[in-house]
């Protein structure tokens, strides 16, 4: 419970196509990252898997069914997501962006604040329930939010509700090393608990270290799916980025990480130019 | 219930002694309440005939009773229950209404700067009403005379709904609505609304043209029970649907993606917030005119009392309002008496400083 399958899926939006021919399965248990280039189709393919955009060929179906069959609230039930750069114009209490997570009438979160509390712990996040949203830094918007997210699963994990999913749209972007740490950990926790958890990520060695399946993007088709250790090569770097980059691995317990290759970039960069000046 | 559930339920991370703070402002729909109650006693006891505090019980007893023989009874029967009791009903409900209205597009644009009046919407609505009544004699528009009395509110209405159909086709195009783009697209609308309605003076007669002038100012002076029974449908419409949309306007502000991931329908909803909006205000147009600035201050106050949940803002805006437009109603018959000052010259006195206060502080307040 709790799969999400895209088959052949291509979106088109205002004459572009923005992904196309893209094959996915988003595994319970498994925590999956997409990576690949700015403008590769990541956020697109977690827009189609979180049922916000429809595929314009191919389908997306949650455990068998349409995405696009389930009504708004059954989605909501299932499926949280943590878009990118979430803002809120309106001086709201931490306490109350959380419980939004649970605005589905019959939640009964009113009666169980509790699960807002214990979400904001998760992010770490305990004693900010009274503070104003507004005053707070990009980074503790952001967990506030993933905080969000949870609050709506559990809420619905109470009414039975099981083979849940959550998308994370760079949930590291504005954190720091540490926040990021504690993010990854939630969710590595989360996908131990059976869930279904699917992150964008640009921060390759995080996406190495903390990935079951690593998914590669790339001009909107996916490259490469796999483990960390069998998909991150140079060449494929290369290719998908076209950046130099070395893949590595660390000498005692063999975890791949990837450094950016600067000399070899600045010798590319120095034959550009020369190309460029003697046109 | 399973391990794995055990382990992901974020309640077992939950200190004990930590407590979410219950809603804010609970105190504050009682206090609003008491609000209103005394500026709708002040508004059935002041006007130009002193019917004073003291004789009211007794006119209330007579009027009960039926016994109105005694001629000072009768007419301060007659002021009380024919003029000044029709007139505190319309401005409480249009207070309430506009204010309802404002708090209720401030959510669904994300922006405290919508205001019904700021936006053109009421222009829109008293656009059409002023057709009905400079055209209604003409072939164009006689069929709405099917209506009757309820032709001003339901020609009020559809204009409004078209305006505000119009702003969120502006809104869809460009993805997101901007504080520049909502407020020039309703100057712009306000201003294509306010010449068709000028050029219907043209085709008035002038009775038909004082009428238009109140219209263009706001005023209650014209009220009557015809009136009250015309908006009595759009009171009722509103008390039982805008109960429903506030969990939808919360999510709304978190943006139109993540209303939609919290499980709300957000076209249906959109369309309901929308047509709810044209009703109260086409309603609040169809009987007062065009009254600024009561959605735009009266949430705005609120927010700062009971935070942005509309959970309270609906409620709290609506009886604030109503108290609101009711007493400014009490200052405008008394402040020039014997005459009377036009409603939205008041509500422009009060309203204007506070409009300017959060352009000013928008930044604060992440408006956009």
């Amino acid at each position: 419970m709790g799969r999400i399958e895209l088959s052949s899926v291509t979106v088109e939006r205002n004459g572009r196509t923005l992904i196309s021919g893209v094959d996915l399965a988003l595994e319970p248990g498994r925590l999956t990252v997409l990576i690949g280039p700015n403008g590769a189709g990541k956020s697109t393919a977690l827009k189609v898997a979180s049922g916000v955009w429809p595929a314009t060929k191919g389908a997306a179906t949650l455990d068998g069914r349409n995405i696009a069959d389930y009504k708004p609230r059954e989605l909501a039930e299932r499926r949280a997501l943590v878009a990118q750069g979430a803002s809120l114009g309106f001086p709201f209490t931490v306490g109350e962006v959380v419980m939004l997570g649970a605005s589905v009438p019959g939640f009964g979160l009113d009666a169980n604040p509790e699960i807002a509390v214990g979400a904001l712990a998760a992010v770490g996040l305990t004693g900010f329930e009274a503070r104003n949203y507004l005053e707070l830094s990009g980074g503790e918007r952001q967990r506030v939010h993933i905080a969000r997210a949870l609050c709506q699963l559990n809420a619905a994990m109470r009414h039975g509700v099981d083979g849940q999913v959550i998308l994370l749209d760079e949930p590291t972007a504005s954190l720091d090393p540490a926040h990021q740490t504690q993010v990854m950990a939630l969710c590595r926790h989360l996908a131990t608990s059976g869930l279904t958890v699917v992150l964008v990520l640009h921060d390759l060695n995080l996406a190495a270290a903390w990935a079951d399946v690593l998914v590669v993007m790339a001009k909107g088709r996916v490259r490469a799916v796999g483990s960390p250790r069998d998909v991150l090569t140079d060449d494929l770097l290369a290719s998908v980025y076209d950046w130099p980059a070395r893949v590595n691995t660390t000498p005692h317990d063999g975890d791949v990480f990837v450094l950016p290759h600067h000399a070899r970039y600045m010798a590319s960069a120095a034959s550009g130019a020369r190309r460029d000046s003697a046109r | 219930m399973n391990r794995a559930e055990m382990r992901f339920d974020t309640a077992a991370h939950a200190a004990p002694v930590a407590a979410l703070p219950k809603s804010r402002g609970q105190w504050v729909l009682p206090l609003v309440g008491v609000a209103l109650v005394l500026v709708a006693i002040a508004s059935l006891a002041i006007g130009p005939t002193g019917i004073s505090l003291g004789s009211l019980p007794r006119v209330l007893k007579a009027a009960l009773s039926g016994d109105i023989s005694d001629p000072v009874l009768r007419r301060e029967h007659l002021v009380l229950v024919g003029i000044r009791l029709p007139r505190m009903l319309l401005g409480a409900f249009v207070g309430g209404a506009l204010a309802v209205a404002g708090a209720m597009m401030q959510g669904l644009f994300r922006n405290p700067l919508a205001d019904p009046g700021l936006i053109g919407v009421s222009s829109g609505a008293a656009l059409a009403a002023v057709a009905v009544i400079a055209l209604g004699a003409t072939p164009a528009l006689s069929w709405m005379r099917v209506f009757g009395f309820y032709a001003l509110p339901v020609a009020a209405f559809a204009g409004g709904l078209v305006t505000s159909l119009v702003l969120v086709w502006i809104a869809n195009r460009s993805g997101t609505l901007s504080v520049a783009t909502l407020l020039l697209s309703g100057v712009a609308i306000a201003a294509i609304a306010g010449a068709l309605t000028g050029l219907m003076a043209y085709v008035s007669d002038d009775r038909e043209l004082r009428d238009l002038t109140l219209w263009s100012m706001g005023s209650l002076a014209g009220s009557s029970w015809t009136k009250v029974i015309a908006v009595v449908p759009f009171v009722v419409a509103l008390l039982i649907v805008t109960p429903s949309l506030t969990r939808a306007l919360n999510g709304f502000l978190l943006g139109e993606a993540e209303a939609y991931h919290l499980g709300i329908a957000v076209e249906r909803v959109k369309l309901v917030i929308v047509v709810t909006t044209a009703a109260a205000v086409g309603a609040a147009v169809a009987v007062a005119g065009v009254v600024g600035f009561v959605g735009l201050v009266v949430p705005h106050f609120v927010r700062l009392l009971t935070g942005p949940d509309h959970r309270m803002v609906l409620p709290v805006s609506a009886v604030l309002g109503a108290a609101l437009v009711v007493g400014a109603d009490v200052v405008a018959r008394i402040i020039v008496a014997p005459a009377e000052l036009p409603l939205g010259i008041v509500m422009a006195v009060i309203g204007g400083p506070v409009f300017l206060h959060l352009v000013l502080s928008r930044g604060v307040a992440g408006a956009d």
